[in-house]
């Protein structure tokens, strides 16, 4: 593996470990057994994602 | 006043740390090389990370087991509470090390002292108590290597210990008067040591008085030199260890949180905030080219945070996501009926899912692609722009001749900018072309 590829495999797993912290988060955050209906609680979860998640170059 | 109090705090708990941690100095010596029990010929690796080193000692004697896990939970502990930017020490951040070094202190005193150490024939384990013992000092260096470089390079803990050898050497008289190990430095240390804890004193003095300070380009050598470090651990920490960097990162963003959420630091912030708008108004205001370009900055900032959010907006609304929502909908219903491992599990992937579909709709979408490649020309031109105020070119003194082709050049290139862009980014172009008229007033 070049350095080139071992940087994007690095970055990869970066992104990932990130992206899991991030829907860990989310998942606590979102309190699971609170008593709302699953519609509500899967469109608060989606609002939740589209405010923690960041888009690459415009929000670093 | 508070951080000065803080700071000396902190060494006083180096000073009683070093004292307790050196006290046992026959035990320590017991570590030296050359020590061996009759039986003992396992290896040990002298070399790699603690925490991989630590699982070599496979303790079967449950006191020293307990002993020892606890001792390197506080120094885990210890260390990862001091990796901490020095701009947001606090006063919990040095009462949490205080307290930790005295922990760690106690638990070093506590192994170094088991007698089932000496025990000779009764003694269990298949490694040489002298390279546990040894371990343990090398944690305890260790410790204090990184407490010293939170604490200030000023603190300079090999003269602490001379110090300490040389007052064992008058107290104890167990301590072989001849061993070449001892170095006897007497007072001098001492005084030494005083001064160097007024330096580090004047130094908190001068970081208090703040940029009037005739001598404050020495504090800021310092504090540069320690936040290099501490971006070095994290850049390095990424590398290595993505997910610890990402649980050290929640924790400062927690520790932040916390640290802003306290009324006094509100208005601290507030007070900061209203100087530094004054600041950017000021510059912007200037007349100079540097203001232009801050003006320039501001309304591309202004520009991405309005993508972001239309692309937002637009993706909270995109009938695309559907299939995602009801799978998270659906596994809660699960969840719901049947709460378990299993479901929870379930529920979790249909987030990641979202998640997942959501990233690569937003980083990929093709308006952020567009934006992204004009933005990174105008970033060109606002750079060449930069320099030429950084480099002091513009002056009232005249431009130097031999800069000036450049200076043409940039007149140039934001010109063309306008021609193609000014339909999308009026308010960028206007910013851009105020930079141009005024090189071009200079010319």
């Amino acid at each position: 593996m070049n350095k080139q590829a071992r940087k994007a495999a690095l970055e990869k797993i970066i992104k990932k470990a990130e992206q899991d912290a991030l829907i860990k988060k989310v998942a606590e955050d979102s309190d699971v057994n609170s008593a709302e209906d699953a519609t509500s609680y899967s469109e608060r979860v989606f609002q939740k994602l589209l405010a923690e998640i960041k888009i690459d170059g415009l929000e670093d | 006043m508070a951080i000065k109090n803080k700071i000396s705090k902190l060494i006083k708990k180096v000073d009683d740390f070093c004292l307790k941690a050196l006290g046992s100095f026959l035990l320590i010596r017991r570590a030296a090389p050359g020590f061996h029990m009759p039986d003992d010929d396992t290896e040990v690796a002298e070399s790699g990370d603690f925490a991989s080193r630590a699982e070599q000692f496979d303790i079967k004697n449950e006191d020293l087991f307990n002993q020892f896990e606890v001792f390197m939970d506080a120094y885990n502990e210890l260390i990862e509470s001091l990796q901490i930017d020095p701009e947001h020490l606090d006063h919990e951040t040095f009462e949490n090390a205080g307290q930790l070094i005295d922990t760690l202190n106690k638990r070093y005193e506590r192994i170094m002292s088991n007698p089932y150490l000496n025990m000779g024939e009764n003694y269990e384990e298949d490694f040489n108590p002298g390279d546990l013992t040894k371990f343990v000092q090398e944690v305890v260096s260790d410790a204090e290597k990184k407490l010293q470089s939170v604490a200030g390079e000023d603190i300079d803990i090999s003269e602490m210990r001379a110090n300490q050898y040389a007052q064992e050497f008058n107290d104890n008289k167990n301590i072989d008067r001849g061993d070449q190990n001892i170095t006897w430095t007497g007072n001098k240390v001492q005084q030494n040591l005083e001064a160097r804890k007024e330096w580090f004193k004047k130094l908190m003095f001068i970081k208090k008085v703040g940029k009037s300070h005739p001598e404050y380009e020495r504090y800021d050598r310092y504090i540069t030199l320690r936040r290099e470090g501490f971006k070095r651990f994290l850049d390095n920490l990424k590398q290595t260890n993505p997910t610890k960097w990402r649980e050290w990162q929640n924790k400062e963003n927690e520790r932040v949180k916390k640290h802003f959420s306290k009324e006094e630091n509100i208005q601290k912030k507030r007070v900061k905030d209203v100087e530094k708008a004054k600041k950017i108004r000021d510059v912007k205001q200037s007349g100079t080219l540097e203001g232009l370009i801050t003006h320039l900055k501001q309304k591309v900032a202004s520009k991405k945070s309005d993508v972001v959010k239309a692309l937002k907006a637009k993706a909270g609304q995109d009938p695309f996501f559907n299939p995602y929502k009801k799978a998270i909908a659906d596994a809660k219903t699960a969840m719901d009926a049947n709460p378990s491992p299993a479901t929870q599990k379930a529920l979790e992937d249909a987030i990641r899912g979202e998640a997942d579909a959501l990233k690569n709709y937003l980083d990929n979408h093709p308006a952020v692609t567009k934006v992204k490649e004009d933005l990174a020309r105008l970033y060109a031109f606002r750079d060449k722009a930069k320099q030429a105020s950084d480099s002091g070119w513009i002056n009232d003194e005249g431009i130097p001749n031999e800069v000036k082709p450049y200076l043409y050049q940039l007149v140039v290139e934001g010109e063309e900018l306008d021609q193609q862009y000014k339909k999308q980014y009026k308010v960028l172009c206007d910013a851009i072309l105020a930079i141009t008229e005024f090189i071009k007033g200079k010319l």
